[in-house]
């Protein structure tokens, strides 16, 4: 597997990669919903706002599936971002790199090495992208659960008996590191796939390249699948957690 | 955040490594989720909340027009009723009517009829009486006549001396005449 671009940041490290290639999908994410909400109508919808109407509800119906809506009714903006950041992020991978021959001669910061590639990355294909949103995930988790019941969300912890404690912290350890690690292993196996796929084209000239195409044809298609599977996947688990934090009992 | 990346890449002394394990956690982390929740603001605030309000706004729209169809149907239904209960009304009163016309109409005929008997009645009394003064009057005029005949008769007799046999032949041609005539 091709090795990560760090550049360093302060007293650490980023994924240059990732993190641009999150900005590019913030951007794009950005420009598709501002552009579907620049004329907005309460009578009849046109294609672009119909579709993000289809969203918001398609989310709305998730969390009413799961809860009291009213709980959640402030999650939703953050939760339709979520569900569509995930989607554009993972669909980004399938993305051939067209501007590839405009960075293979910059050796500054190494951007040769990060674009001057044929393939794309998808943000999700970085541990440090999905980490950061089961973290925003179970801040969230808390945040309501505190909101919503006050001190007494901490209680559960003592239940059904105090002993049951350490299982407790272990299950609000894991939620936010199976989120993570689904998410990531999901996208990352894929674009390892994907990769090699070009690898044997590169390598093989015209047989590679024909041997190349009916997977990598098959492979993009199903990876689309299962970007959309994980994006529903993530958003629902999100959903899940805040449902069990802000339930009234157990 | 990116200016400070452009600037970088500006300055071209980008410090740069690489690592094999994709297991790396560093500032990515935490600059990808200042970066979506800034995104995040930005759509709920510009994209979000007004999109939720105009499907909120229509459907109010939706429930008042169910609402005002409701109204209208119960409206119309209540007319309807109405409308019939007038008609109904409006049957008998006819009905009514037609009977009140009718008898008044048989009335009226009976009244004709006994009207145009009495005076049928009237007119032939009245032919009667005159029929009657007719009579009187020819009878009148007759005894008259028959006065100045016998008059006239007598005169002949004394007049002409005749003898029994042949007075008594005039006497009974006389009579013969007289009697073919009304009186």
């Amino acid at each position: 597997m091709e090795p990560i671009v760090r550049w360093s940041f302060l007293n650490g490290t980023v994924h240059i990669k990732a993190l641009i290639m999150t900005w590019v999908v913030l951007i794009v994410l950005m420009a598709f919903v501002l552009l579907g909400t620049r004329k907005l109508t309460s009578g009849k919808p046109g294609k672009f706002q119909n579709l993000l109407e289809w969203c918001v509800d398609f989310v709305k119906n998730l969390i009413s599936e799961n809860m009291d809506y009213k709980k959640a009714a402030g999650l939703l903006s953050y939760l339709v971002t979520l569900i569509m950041f995930v989607l554009f992020s993972n669909l980004a991978g399938l993305v051939p790199n067209f501007f590839a021959p405009l960075f293979r001669k910059i050796e500054t910061g190494a951007l040769n090495e990060v674009f001057g590639v044929a393939n794309l990355q998808s943000p999700t294909a970085d541990i440090n992208v999905t980490m950061g949103l089961a973290l925003m995930t179970i801040t969230i988790v808390f945040a309501m659960g505190i909101r919503m019941k006050g001190m007494k969300f901490f209680k559960h912890f003592l239940e059904p008996f105090p002993f049951f404690l350490p299982i407790h912290i272990l299950d609000y350890i894991a939620k936010p590191m199976t989120l993570a690690f689904r998410l990531f292993g999901n996208i990352f196996a894929g674009e390892v796939l994907i990769v090699l796929m070009l690898m044997m084209a590169q390598n093989m000239h015209l047989g590679g390249v024909l041997g190349a195409f009916i997977p990598m044809a098959l492979w993009l298609a199903f990876s689309i699948f299962i970007g959309a599977i994980q994006s529903f996947v993530f958003t629902v688990l999100t959903i899940a957690y805040v449902a069990q934090a802000v339930a009234e009992d157990h | 955040m990116l200016l400070y990346t452009v600037g970088l890449l500006l300055a071209a002394e980008v410090e740069h490594d690489t690592v094999l394990s994709p297991l790396d956690f560093g500032w990515t982390m935490f600059l990808m989720i200042l970066s979506f929740l800034i995104v995040v603001w930005i759509l709920a605030k510009f994209a979000w909340k007004p999109l939720m309000g105009m499907m909120e706004k229509r459907r109010q729209n939706i429930e008042d027009m169910l609402t005002q169809a409701e109204n209208d149907r119960q409206e119309g239904e209540r007319l309807r009723l109405q409308y019939q209960d007038e008609l109904r009304q409006a049957h008998q009163d006819a009905q009514v009517l037609i009977e009140k016309a009718t008898k008044a109409a048989e009335l009226r005929t009976a009244e004709i009829m006994e009207q145009a008997r009495e005076d049928a009645e009237k007119t032939k009394q009245a032919a009667l009486a005159q029929i009657e003064t007719e009579r009187a009057r020819a009878v009148a005029e007759i005894q008259t006549q028959v006065a100045d005949i016998s008059v006239a008769v007598a005169e002949k007799i004394l007049r002409k001396n005749l003898d029994a046999s042949a007075q008594k032949d005039m006497i009974d041609q006389f009579i013969y005449e007289v009697g073919d005539r009304p009186c």
